[in-house]
């Protein structure tokens, strides 16, 4: 009698647990929604308007900074520069063109390499014939280059030879002797240009 | 004692069933296995690739993912004709991988597909490579340098049947990583012979058409004379009386400043004004395209004279001479007003798209990097001037915008982030249309814009510096 009755409970408490597993199944293989990332890029254009009315003080958001491993070299001896960029704000970029002057007579540059956060460049290039570093990066994707505040970006490291005795200089161009060689920052959604400071780099070369 | 029996088979039946419902519940059960999760686009850049025998041309190979999908691998074969080479003992160096997306270049190998010459290339984006940096969407995959070995013209192409992309799926407990192929579009190439063949020029006293390989007497040219191509044929005209050349407003891509003359007017060769006509092309535009109207794409033509006379000509409206195709070709046939210059001509011509463009000499097909013009044989009757051919060496496309919102003469990141954005909204209009931003003049806004756009700021780039 006793063993009946357990039978007789039994069925019905299994087919409950059954219909809950079904339950449970189902919903487990929905699973995550894909993040739909044209949604985020339209929601990060707002983000970046907002920013940028925040920004409109008068201040520079970005300072490009030239720093060389030594303040003094000797002639024939190799050197590196570094040209990197730091923000005071968040912002997304589109695009990062850098243009550095330099006097082809006077060094030697090679060895021209780029930040890992930074896509290939779309050109890149020593030119002795304009004395110019030239470095293009587009950022395809369609929110932009995210950096924080304070994030440094190094844009461009080069060795240089010194060739003569004197002192030189490596500075960032902004065109005032060709156009197309205007050093650009241009926020994403926004597509504006982006203010900037930078230094002037002096190397020292010595016998 | 039957009915205890079964009641207790069923009894262990049910319990049996129980403990695997259990254990199926703990389990992710996935009934899609082999189907793709997303898909992409394949294509070849440039559209039209042209180069001289004995140098390097470069196909860069594209994907366009849809939904942001992530790429983690790339085994594509990519088929080429005759006259480009890829060396058979080392295909590896001349496959030059987007490393920024895909770090390990695995495998390049050279095989034939139905008789035709193809290479493999697989790559990975590596081990190191979290899914959050893997990259979506418009991904340069890796650039293929051809060395051209000979003339001919082919087709470089993607075999879209054997291309096999991995990717990322974010679906949790997902096990679908393959991303279909759903298009794969190639590029045609034009190799020509080394940069002097097939130009007019002195051999001796003899004003021929020059070949490579061409032997002539080391004699100077007559004095006074040119040798130059007037319709097709290599002919001598009398030199123009050459003036100082201005050194330093030469345009390098600058429009010539003003429209006056910038220097000495020579005297003893200025006749009835000028016609000048020519064939054109714009970049990535084909015949067929729907949205590349004449009307909506007026040129500014300017001529100069090797005297440094100097004439703008604004709004000047082509005419289409084709409406199938690869290229778009448009003609013009225009008077210069207040130009007599028939000889030693260079032709400048813009759009609202872009670049100003220097044509020197007739068949032109590359940069054109030297003082002055070498165009003559123009007349002052409309039906007698040549018809010079600018197609070869298209209008680069991707000066739309500027500091002002308006062109500036400059292909950089403020064109680029216009294009872009307009590229995401992805908007197409009606046959006729216009988008300052569509490129390639189909109607609709699209990846291969900004991809054309990316190109010709490398082009430019390249000749600048």
């Amino acid at each position: 009698m006793n063993k009946n009755n357990l039978l007789k409970y039994l069925v019905p408490v299994v087919a409950v647990i059954v219909l809950a597993e079904s339950v449970v199944l189902i919903s487990q293989l929905k699973g995550k929604p894909l993040n739909q990332s044209k949604q985020e890029g339209e929601n990060q254009v707002g983000e970046v308007v907002d920013n940028l009315e925040e920004t409109r003080s008068g201040d520079e958001v970005y300072q490009i900074e030239l720093t060389a491993d030594a303040t003094e070299y000797k002639v024939g001896q190799v050197g590196k520069v570094e040209v990197k960029m730091l923000g005071k704000i968040d912002k997304s970029l589109d695009s990062i063109n850098v243009y550095v002057k330099y006097d082809p007579n006077m060094f030697e540059v090679n060895e021209l390499k780029f930040d890992d956060r930074l896509p290939a460049p779309v050109f890149s290039k020593v030119s002795t014939l304009r004395g110019l570093l030239v470095a293009n990066f587009l950022i395809s994707d369609p929110k932009g280059l995210e950096l924080s505040a304070n994030d440094q970006l190094t844009l461009m490291t080069f060795n240089m030879k010194a060739v003569k005795t004197g002192n030189y200089d490596f500075e960032i161009s902004t065109g005032k002797e060709m156009k197309e060689s205007a050093t650009m920052i241009v926020e994403n959604g926004s597509g504006k240009p982006v203010s900037f400071s930078s230094n002037k780099l002096t190397v020292k070369v010595i016998e | 004692m039957k009915n205890k029996s079964l009641n207790i088979v069923f009894g262990t039946l049910m319990v049996v069933a129980l403990i695997a419902g259990v254990v199926l519940v703990g389990q992710n059960q996935n009934t899609q296995r082999g189907a793709y999760f997303s898909g992409t686009k394949m294509f070849i850049m440039p559209e039209e690739i042209t180069g001289t025998v004995g140098t390097n041309v470069v196909a860069q190979l594209f994907l366009d993912t849809e939904k942001a999908a992530k790429v983690s691998a790339v085994d594509v074969v990519v088929c080429y004709g005759d006259g480009l080479e890829i060396n058979a003992t080392n295909p590896e160096s001349q496959v030059i991988l987007n490393t920024e997306a895909l770090k390990d270049l695995v495998d390049v190998s050279l095989e034939t597909v139905n008789g035709k010459r193809c290479v493999r290339i697989i790559a990975l984006a590596g081990a190191t490579m979290k899914p959050a940096s893997l990259k979506s969407g418009l991904i340069r995959v890796a650039n293929i340098r051809f060395k051209a070995t000979k003339a001919a013209t082919g087709v470089v192409s993607v075999l879209p049947g054997r291309a096999k992309i991995g990717g990322y799926n974010p679906a949790a407990g997902a096990t679908d990583n393959s991303i279909k192929v759903s298009s794969a579009a190639g590029a045609k190439y034009t190799i020509t012979g080394g940069a002097t063949a097939g130009s007019c020029g002195w051999c001796g006293l003899e004003c021929v058409r020059k070949t490579p390989n061409m032997q002539c007497t080391a004699i100077a040219p007559p004095e006074g004379k040119v040798c130059v191509e007037v319709n097709n044929q290599c002919v001598i005209r009398d030199s123009a009386p050459t003036g100082t050349e201005p050194t330093g407003t030469e345009p390098t891509g600058t429009e010539p400043t003003g429209s006056e003359p910038t220097g000495t007017e020579p005297t003893g060769v200025l006749g009835d004004d000028s016609y000048l006509g020519f064939k054109m092309a714009f970049y990535g535009v084909r015949g067929d395209a729907l949205c590349a109207d004449p009307e909506k794409l007026p040129l500014t033509v300017t001529v100069r004279s090797n005297g440094g006379v100097v004439k703008t000509y604004n709004n000047i409206v082509s005419t289409k001479v084709n409406s199938s195709g690869d290229v778009g070709m448009y003609q013009v046939k225009m008077r210069l007003d207040g130009f007599g210059y028939r000889d030693g001509v260079a032709v400048f011509i813009k759009s609202p798209k872009s670049l100003q463009v220097k044509y020197g000499v007739n068949n032109q097909s590359a940069y054109y990097g030297m003082a002055g013009g070498e165009l003559s044989g123009l007349t002052s009757d409309e039906t007698s001037t040549p018809m010079f051919d600018f197609t070869k060496y298209p209008l680069l496309s991707g000066d739309v915008t500027g500091p002002n919102q308006v062109q500036d003469g400059v292909i950089d990141g403020l064109d680029f982030s216009y294009i872009k954005t307009e590229s995401i909204k992805r908007t197409e209009v009606a046959s006729g249309g216009y988008m300052s931003a569509d490129m390639n003049g189909n109607c609709k806004m699209e990846s291969q814009d900004v991809a054309n756009m990316m190109l010709s700021l490398s082009v430019k780039q390249g000749q600048l510096y």
